[in-house]
């Protein structure tokens, strides 16, 4: 397989052309291996992660990326509320496996029960607490097959036994992976590649 | 404790339910039969025995059977079309801003247009066996219409950028993205036409006179100053309105359903 990477060459970004929110960043993030992105509030971590995600483009630069899907986890849940949240994560499986639709029920219920959630494959998001809402957005996200996963703020609304577990987690998971995560948090870092953003 | 309540107690809320309605049904019709003795003049207001024995005569009879099954085809003919057009042109509008530019006014003109202004119009164009339909149409599309392009639009874009990047793809959004969410709308929006379209048609009958036709029937009774059929008459429309909309909003509930499958 193919080494993941991201490749961020000289970015500037603005939503309005007087308040830039990135200007002239050059990154390279060449996987696999694990980068946190820090910094303080309104340094630009989130816009640059979706950037690299291709879900806006940059005003200015080149961004490139290695082919193949991302795996995101979004800072707020996004499940879809018409579905349980076994479906959910089931969404997020390959399409020969959710084709199979017993395989992909147990295996969506595997990925739960390895967030912590052994027996909310059945149930609505809206029945969910914050925190178990987290949880099974991350298990939707380490479900889907993806050289690079992308997280945004993926441990927030989590007590400290959780964040801990969800950690190691990730960490676990992001093995032969390319891991981008945004985090306030300097712990979650610990043994990651570091990337201090500042305010432009 | 009286035996009223002794009963309330041992019905099943269900039961209870029906026992209700059907007290009000008594009361109203208790209320007219002594109106109808008041005024004493049959032509003006005729007893509920008159009105439900003249019901009964003249719904055996073929040229009514066929009258029902054609004012029914064609309401069906033209809710399924405004429906199926309504779905079409929200497509097109959510899809293509210049689509959007050029349906929304028309359909916001056609929404605010009397039904009558259409009918009277359509008889100019058209045979008066196809006006019901088309005016049928009319009502129905913008109500749907509205609906789901608001429906559509309401969706979280958050949502879209979730599918984007789980791979989704078109169809997959559409499926598990924009039919689950605009569901609930496009099925109210379905029941509230269905009552609009029926009396549409029904009053594009009474005004084109096709000759099989419930309105038809409802204008020859009056003309010929039948009192007791016109309200027979009226009686089976009003019937055949509550029972597609019960049976519609039957099948809503089950679309629902499907919706968390």
């Amino acid at each position: 397989m193919n080494k993941p990477f991201v490749r961020v060459h000289d970015v500037s970004f603005a939503y309005d052309p007087a308040k830039p929110v990135l200007s002239r960043v050059s990154l390279v993030f060449d996987g696999p291996g694990e980068d946190a992105l820090l910094g303080p509030s309104g340094c630009g971590k989130k816009t640059l992660l979706r950037l690299c995600a291709g879900l806006i483009a940059p005003t200015s630069g080149q961004i490139e990326r290695s082919p193949g899907p991302v795996a995101f986890c979004f800072q707020e849940d996004r499940l879809l509320p018409w579905y349980t949240v076994g479906q959910n994560v089931a969404l997020a499986l390959p399409r020969d496996v959710q084709r199979d639709r017993e395989r992909a029920a147990r295996l969506a219920e595997t990925w739960l029960e390895r967030v912590g959630l052994p027996d909310v494959a059945h149930m609505y998001p809206s029945e969910l607490s914050g925190g178990m809402k987290r949880r099974a957005s991350l298990a939707r996200a380490l479900a889907y097959d993806a050289p690079i996963l992308m997280m945004d703020e993926p441990f927030r609304a989590l007590d400290e036994q959780a964040h801990a577990d969800m950690l190691r987690l990730v960490r676990a998971c992001a093995q032969g992976r390319l891991l981008l995560l945004v985090t306030h948090d300097e712990r979650d870092s610990s043994g990651m590649q570091a990337v201090r953003l500042s305010p432009p | 404790m009286t035996p009223s309540t002794m009963l309330a107690k041992t019905l099943s809320p269900r039961a209870r339910l029906w026992l209700k309605r059907a007290g009000v049904l008594f009361f109203y019709l208790a209320l007219w039969a002594v109106l109808a003795r008041a005024v004493d003049q049959p032509l003006l207001l005729p007893s509920p025995t008159a009105v439900l024995t003249r019901l009964v005569s003249l719904l055996p009879t073929p040229q009514s059977a066929l009258s029902l099954l054609y004012t029914l085809g064609r309401t069906l003919w033209a809710y399924l079309l405004g429906i199926g057009a309504a779905i079409l042109l929200c497509a097109a509008s959510c899809r293509f801003s210049l689509a959007d530019a050029l349906i929304s006014p028309l359909l916001s003109a056609v929404r605010a247009t009397p039904v009558t202004s259409f009918i009277v119009l359509a008889l100019v164009w058209l045979s008066s066996a196809r006006v019901p339909v088309l005016t049928g149409f009319l009502m129905t599309l913008p109500v749907v219409y509205s609906a789901l392009t608001g429906a559509v639009r309401g969706i979280d874009p958050k949502l879209h950028e979730m599918a984007k990047l789980y791979g989704f793809g078109a169809l997959g959004t559409l499926r598990h993205v924009i039919v689950p969410a605009v569901l609930p709308a496009f099925v109210q929006s379905c029941l509230a036409s269905i009552g609009l379209c029926w009396k549409a048609v029904v009053a594009a009958e009474v005004i084109g006179v096709p000759k099989m036709a419930v309105g038809s029937r409802l204008y020859e009774s009056k003309i010929y100053l039948e009192t007791d059929s016109l309200l027979a008459w009226t009686l089976t429309i009003v019937l055949l309105s509550v029972a597609l909309e019960a049976l519609l909003r039957r099948l809503a509930r089950r679309v629902l359903e499907v919706r968390h499958e």
